[in-house]
């Protein structure tokens, strides 16, 4: 198990740094000029240069990214166009995406796992239809489309729920979650779309098999076999799909934070290419893909947690 | 030809035909995926035949009918200045389809070589294409066509182009997958026993039974290239006014939210259609593919 | 009284392309510590027949007739009441042993499990039985493997351990489904030999399903020999092989090489044709198109079963002889 780790954490590290170089050689191929942004749009050449050299974007490009990653490894990301501190930006809007994202996935699991389960067991039957049309209609409906439309409902014409902004949690409770409850539903749609199908279709797997028919065999009730013998093992599948799923959730957090106005992580991403702000842009991409990258590390070793075979013999199925 | 080849070359004909037959039946049968072909197909045509199914020139600007309820004149109404809803996304279909479909097929296009290049031959080929799709794959799609486009400048071709890019790596490693698996097939070892070429075998066993799969992938891609072109437009990076696209129909819509919910329901009610249509049309076929579903 | 009592028991499937008549009007019985071994070729329905008998069979089927354990009628009960028949009475080992196990849990969980729910013992109790158990199926070093997980177990392993659980609450019968099948030769061997070990030590009653022939030589009192859903012959074992019956029976065995077996042509008997379709119950006798003897009256007449010498039935109209006559 120790062997499987190290290899599995050196592979990350292989793709972080390579994400990272595409982080780099992508902003710095973004049209516009870095040191027209820098400087205020002062098209003085004398100034531009001065820019430039301040900057270092007179250095070849190999040596800006070796300079960017020290610093970014020290935890320096650079400062913005308004003179901020990258990383400190960063930092503070985090926790609300982080919280969003909580939420959505809270959200999506408990009625995407469940209608999964409820679906495969009642197959064939009404309950199944319903379910699987929901999933189809939470796949297909494009969920900025979906946070308009709640907005215009809900706050708009109903007044039960505020149209956007962001209230952290420390300040007032109720109100963050009132504030967060229809962007995490939005974000969540998609999620319980895609995990109410995987886990139909993981179950209907699962009770189809020889080790299902024992369990009836032995006598079990069937809340043991469905609830125990089946879900354990449909449950170690799904959870590699949760991991999967995440990046979309990011992309989708984006946009939904953009509709509801909260100043989070993913509003922090258009903000910066609409603002050509690149020193921003790297920066956030950067711990984008870093987080991506760890929960992706993260649900694999869970997964080989989850499945005995790995677990106990250390190496991969 | 001799006697042996003949008599394969008909052999070869009658089977695939013969199953082609079974499939359409199967596929008959399913109303839902006989629904999501039809919608989408309707899809098509809207885009193809806008000119001549819209009521106005999209662009056309209806000085006494700003924010105007549904009319005889303009069935959707209008927006803020003037234009007739209807006509704009009856002719919005076009940038959805055409960036929908294009992109899908340009991802295929860049990620099936690829991929059975790198499954199929493995050596020094594969470990690099796996390392370089992982480090793709750790950008959400939408993500890496955002910041392709924005590379690329706004517009429909360079939104097209983007998302065509950004769905490759998925398709790379399915299709690397499938050639992996192919390739350990005992029929093809056969094949490579018997001193048939690589290309050969590529052509007769390999890409036939990824066929399957890859049509599934496509039409899964589709509707993700779809709202990916809305999301895009949605946001200034795809296509730019004043041509429609339904992505910026709901941007423009967000002002006028309280005092015309229209401008966003229809829109965004096209897009779902237009998605769920292909998603029916994946999941049937899919189905219908599966040599384990019974009907 | 016999232990388990089974009369015109027949098993319909309703599947897309129409009913499956599985089972047909089979009926036997089962005494105390008793091994039958029923015999048959694949789809011949021994499987399905058996396994009805504890609604383990998917909810396409329709099971008809009767079947007596004791005091409960086992067709038709309530899920409560099966269930407590399941593991408890009547336990199953199956022919997959690869597969029978749940992969996410330890084997001596799976072993505890059953032994929690049918019977009041505490968590150390159960544990120190499922210790037991394992040893009586002769898995070596127990009180280790009880703690593994079944993809480090071998495929003859696997088995013991699902013998363990069959056995786990002392049921009065044992149906094992075609158990060595699956395995090698030689571990076949052990399994057969642990089953001989179980009946005489436990007195369990053991029916064994089957489609070798040798397996059934070796172990089993009486034979069972279905045909497409019917049951054809049933006789004690030694005399099935003296004296077969049926013109199936005469061709099964004929087709066994055995060595220094009085053959004419030194060639194997082959048995010609196919199994019918069990779409339909056709009013004739089902072997009819692959039988030498067959004439007007077994294709126009289903023949019903008569006991032709002491213990020992055929469903036959020109039963007994060699397999042309």
């Amino acid at each position: 198990m120790g062997g499987f780790l190290l290899r599995r954490v050196g592979a990350a590290l292989i793709v972080l740094l390579l994400a990272s170089m595409l982080v780099f050689g992508g902003v710095r191929a973004l049209p516009g000029d870095p040191a027209l942004a820098l400087g205020a749009e002062d098209r003085d050449p004398a100034v531009l240069a001065q820019i430039r050299h301040k900057y270092h974007l007179d250095e070849p490009i190999p040596v800006q990214y070796v300079r960017w990653l020290g610093l970014a490894l020290r935890g320096d990301l650079g400062v913005d166009q308004r003179q901020l501190p990258v990383a400190h930006t960063i930092v503070t809007r985090i926790p609300i995406t982080l919280e969003l994202a909580a939420l959505a996935i809270l959200i999506g699991s408990v009625i995407g796992l469940s209608a999964g389960i409820i679906a495969a067991v009642r197959r064939g039957k009404a309950s199944d239809y319903a379910a699987t049309s929901f999933a189809l209609v939470g796949l297909s409906v494009p969920h900025f489309w979906l946070g308009i439309m709640m907005i215009i409902l809900f706050a708009v014409d109903w007044h039960w729920l505020p149209a956007g902004g962001y209230v952290p949690f420390t300040q007032d409770p109720i109100e963050n979650l009132r504030h967060l409850l229809m962007p995490a539903i939005v974000l969540g749609t998609g999620l319980s779309a895609v995990l109410m199908r995987q886990m139909r279709s993981s179950m209907l797997t699962s009770l189809d098999a020889d080790y299902v028919r024992t369990a009836r065999a032995k006598g079990l009730s069937e809340w043991s076999v469905v609830g125990k013998h089946a879900l354990r093992n449909s449950l170690i599948t799904v959870t590699t799909v949760i991991g999967l799923q995440l990046g979309a959730l990011i992309s989708g957090a984006v946009i939904t934070e953009q509709i509801f106005g909260i100043a989070g992580f993913g509003r922090l991403t258009i903000d910066a290419i609409n603002q050509r702000d690149y020193t921003l842009l790297q920066g956030v991409v950067l711990v984008a893909a870093v987080g991506y990258v760890v929960v992706n590390l993260g649900v694999d070793l869970l997964y080989s947690f989850l499945n005995p075979r790995i677990r106990v013999s250390g190496r991969s199925v | 030809m001799s006697y042996v080849e003949t008599a394969t070359a008909q052999l070869e004909v009658s089977p695939a035909a013969r199953r082609r037959r079974l499939l359409r039946k199967r596929f008959l049968r399913r109303p839902l995926a006989v629904t999501g072909l039809l919608l989408a197909l309707a899809f098509v045509m809207m885009a193809a035949f806008a000119p001549w199914l819209a009521p106005h020139d999209p662009a056309a600007i209806d000085i006494n009918a700003l924010l105007a309820p549904p009319s005889r004149a303009h069935p959707l109404g209008t927006d803020a200045i003037g234009r007739d809803l209807l006509s704009r996304i009856i002719f919005g279909a076009r940038a959805s389809i055409l960036a929908g479909v294009f992109a899908t097929l340009l991802a295929m296009a860049i990620a099936v070589p690829i991929g059975v290049a790198a499954g199929y031959f493995r050596g020094w080929f594969d470990p690099v294409v796996a390392r370089v799709t992982d480090v793709l794959l750790a950008f959400p799609f939408l993500i890496l066509a955002v910041g392709l486009a924005a590379i690329l400048g706004p517009s429909l071709l360079n939104a097209t182009i983007a998302l065509g890019v950004g769905a490759a790596p998925g398709l790379i490693r399915v299709s690397r997958g499938e050639a992996l698996s192919l390739r350990e097939e005992d029929y093809v070892r056969a094949a490579i026993a018997n001193g048939a070429s690589d290309a050969a075998i590529i052509r007769k066993h390999v890409l036939p039974n990824m066929m399957n799969t890859l049509i599934v992938q496509a039409t899964v891609t589709i509707p993700a290239a779809i709202i990916g072109e809305a999301v895009l437009s949605f946001l200034g990076l795809g296509v730019q006014p004043p041509t429609p696209s339904w992505g910026v129909l709901l941007s423009d819509a967000q002002s006028y939210a309280s005092q015309a919910p229209r401008l966003a329901l229809f829109p965004g009610l096209a897009i779902f259609l237009c998605s769920l249509s292909f998603n029916l049309l994946g999941d049937g076929l899919r189905d219908v593919l599966d040599p384990r579903t019974t009907r | 009284m016999p232990l388990l009592e089974v009369k015109d028991l027949s098993v319909r499937f309703d599947t897309d392309d129409g009913p499956v008549h599985a089972v047909d009007r089979l009926s036997f019985s089962l005494e105390e510590g008793e091994v039958l071994g029923v015999v048959g070729e694949s789809g011949c329905g021994k499987s399905v027949s058996l396994m009805s008998l504890t609604q383990l069979l998917p909810p396409t089927a329709a099971v008809t007739g009767s079947a007596q354990l004791g005091d409960i009628e086992l067709i038709g009960a309530s899920s409560s009441r099966i269930r407590r028949v399941r593991g408890r009475m009547v336990a199953y080992v199956f022919q997959e042993p690869m597969t029978s196990l749940n992969p996410a849990f330890k084997i001596g969980r799976q072993i505890e499990e059953v032994l929690q729910r049918h019977l009041d013992i505490s968590r150390g109790a159960a544990r120190k039985r499922a210790i037991e158990l394992l040893q009586l199926v002769r898995i070596p070093a127990a009180e280790r493997r009880i703690n593994e997980y079944p993809h480090q177990l071998s495929g003859g392993m696997r088995q013991r351990v699902m013998i363990a659980i069959a056995l786990a609450c002392d049921p009065k019968i044992l149906v094992a489904d075609e158990p060595t099948t699956a395995l090698d030769v030689t571990i076949q061997a052990g399994i057969l030999d642990l089953m001989r070990d179980i009946r005489e030590r436990l007195g369990t009653a053991i029916v064994l399903i089957t489609h070798n022939l040798g397996v059934v030589a070796d172990i089993a009192d009486r034979v069972l020999v279905m045909y497409a859903g019917r049951k054809v012959e049933e006789a004690p074992v030694h005399d099935l092989f003296a004296s077969p019956q049926h013109p199936y029976t005469i061709g099964l065995l004929g087709a066994v090489p055995r060595p220094g077996a009085a053959s004419t042509t030194g060639r194997l008997q082959e048995i010609p044709g196919r199994v019918p379709s069990l779409s339909e119950l056709p009013q004739a006798c089902a072997f009819a198109d692959r039988c030498p003897r067959a004439d007007d009256l077994t294709r126009s007449q289903r023949p019903e079963l008569r006991e032709v010498l002491p213990g020992h039935t055929v469903a036959c109209f020109h039963p007994g002889g060699e397999w042309a006559a």
